[in-house]
């Protein structure tokens, strides 16, 4: 029984942010009712991914990061792979740095969330642009970048509520 | 002490290669993974579109569920603000209504009109294109791309490249289908490329999407003597898209450079219209219709899909879609509307249409206006 009960517990530590993943992705897409917002609609994949590799690596493994950006290229329409390799960079970036980003402040985290986002969207940007052969303009990726810099806070401050609900009492 | 530190970390490093090996070949093989599938839907388009067909039944109904709650939460911020501005609203509407009316006794004697054209040309009915009412589940959701999931699919009658439609004009054109959804690509999107043409000026071009706003107009002739205000309409070319299709008005026009207003309002788009019309021809590669292509010999193969257009001849009918009450002339061709456009020979095409050498029923004295202009340039 406890054994069970174990198992349930480390299923549900996985799971948990995987779902959210599926679940925040399919959000950006949902109807706001504003042509303007959904064309900068932040990725609010790119914060739970960086979130959870930060503070709980193994809720986050390589697989699920994989798989919440293919998910996320399915709901474009575009090239299949955009954001499954932008999501796993984030992953193995984030893993590599993360005993120093764990010693820091909450605001030098989101600053390192700010980089590695302004990073990961220049690199959107390139890859759109060689993909659909057009340089597109890049305020709407500006804007899309600094709404997904602006969301990480709230978005963390849920993750932690999350985190603190499957670790600290499960 | 810093020499020391840094062959610490080499060392730290080079200490136990295996587990740095084995931290980081997941990582690359994920990476290359991911790269792979972006080469891959680049190098073959078809494969790409065909996985997104299959897989937008999965994506189309989370959305949809997640999104019930943000629909209802509008719903009632619009009831709210309904009644803030009621007073408003009720005139606003009553003055609409009474020229909602003017324009239906216009559209009345000109449909009058045209069935007694028709009648003596001998043309039979157009044939109305049945549409499929359905319901917008997302929005674009990012930079990338300006598409919307619709929730039909093939079990309802969409297939690939019909024509999408809102209550006041074109939204786009379908470009993936799955069972039970399909995606509609927005006339925004910057694969976007339809056919048009400026209905004052009988002026073809090709609306093409940018990812802003307002779609540009590319391949007008030289000569155009377009302006704000002007309406533009589907041309038909191709055979992609039915003509005579609301688009929107050029609001913008500087140098070579012509912006749209699209007719259709993309911020609100709850349901649409889908037209379940049949391509005259597919492209085989892309969605985007090929600009300018001349329609298939014979106006039989038109009639028949429904986008049968009025023989041109010497006597032709004022455009029964588009009724103006400047433009009612009676059964006469009407005269050009500009002077300039008329004196070098740029009469607008009868019935409102572009005149099609293809779907001509009786031979029309060819002149040299009938040349094709040089082109404006595509941007």
């Amino acid at each position: 029984m406890a054994a069970a009960l174990h198992r349930a517990v480390i299923a549900m530590r996985t799971g948990v942010p995987f779902v959210l993943g599926v679940l925040l992705a399919a959000l950006s897409f949902v109807p706001y009712g504003s042509p303007e917002f959904s064309v900068i609609m932040p990725s609010l994949t790119l914060p739970l991914v960086y979130y959870w590799t930060l503070y709980r690596p193994n809720a986050m493994p390589l697989a699920a990061a994989f798989t919440i950006g293919l998910w996320q290229d399915i709901l474009v329409g575009g090239p299949l792979g955009l954001m499954a390799l932008l999501l796993v960079v984030t992953r193995g970036v984030i893993e590599s740095q993360r005993q120093v980003l764990l010693t820091q402040p909450f605001a030098v985290g989101w600053l390192g969330f700010a980089l590695i986002s302004a990073v990961l969207t220049l690199l959107a940007w390139v890859l759109a642009g060689l993909w659909w052969d057009h340089a597109f303009s890049v305020w709407p990726f500006i804007a899309h970048w600094g709404l997904g810099t602006a969301a990480y806070v709230p978005l963390a401050m849920g993750f932690r509520q999350i985190d603190k609900l499957m670790y600290e009492q499960a | 002490m810093q020499p020391v530190r840094r062959s610490g970390g080499r060392a730290a490093r080079t200490a136990n290669p295996e587990r740095g090996l084995a931290q980081r070949l997941p990582f690359a093989i994920f990476a290359a993974v991911s790269f792979g599938m972006l080469i891959v839907s680049k190098v073959y388009p078809t494969l790409n579109e065909r996985v997104q067909g299959v897989l937008i039944d999965v994506a189309a109904p989370v959305v949809d569920v997640l999104g019930e709650p943000v629909t209802v939460i509008r719903g009632v911020g619009g009831a709210v603000a309904d009644t803030l501005n009621g007073a408003e609203k009720v005139e606003k509407l009553r003055a609409e209504n009474e020229r909602l009316k003017r324009w239906r006794n216009v559209a009345m004697r000109l449909d009058g009109e045209n069935a007694q054209l028709r009648a003596l040309m001998r043309v039979s009915e157009e044939t109305g294109i049945p549409v499929i009412s359905t319901r917008v589940v997302s929005d674009p959701g990012g930079p990338f791309v300006r598409a919307i999931l619709l929730d039909a699919g093939v079990g309802k009658g969409i297939s690939k490249f019909q024509p999408v439609m809102d209550h006041s004009g074109v939204v786009g054109r379908i470009v993936t289908v799955g069972r039970q959804s399909s995606r509609a690509l927005l006339l925004t999107d910057l694969n976007s490329r339809i056919p048009v043409f400026i209905r004052r000026t009988g002026d073809r071009a090709i609306l093409v999407g940018d990812n802003g706003d307002r779609p540009k107009l590319a391949y007008l002739p030289m000569q155009s003597s377009a302006r704000v205000g002007d309406e533009v309409f589907t041309s038909g070319d191709g055979g992609i898209f039915p003509p005579k299709l609301p688009v929107g008005v050029v609001d913008f026009v500087d140098g070579p450079t012509v912006r749209v207003k699209l007719a259709a309002d993309l911020s609100r788009l709850d349901f649409v219209n889908v037209m379940a019309y049949v391509p005259l021809e597919k492209p085989e590669q892309s969605p985007v219709a090929q600009p300018l292509d001349p329609l298939p010999q014979g106006p039989s193969v038109a009639m028949e899909t429904g986008a049968a257009r009025l023989p041109v001849g010497p006597v032709a009918p004022a455009d029964p879609v588009l009724p103006s009450p400047p433009l009612i002339p009676g059964p006469r061709a009407p005269a050009p509307a500009d002077p300039a456009a008329a004196s070098a020979g740029q009469a607008p095409p009868p019935g409102g249409a572009p005149a099609q050498p293809a779907a001509q029923a009786e031979p029309v004295e060819e002149s040299p206006d009938e040349t094709p202009p040089p082109s404006r340039g595509g941007t």
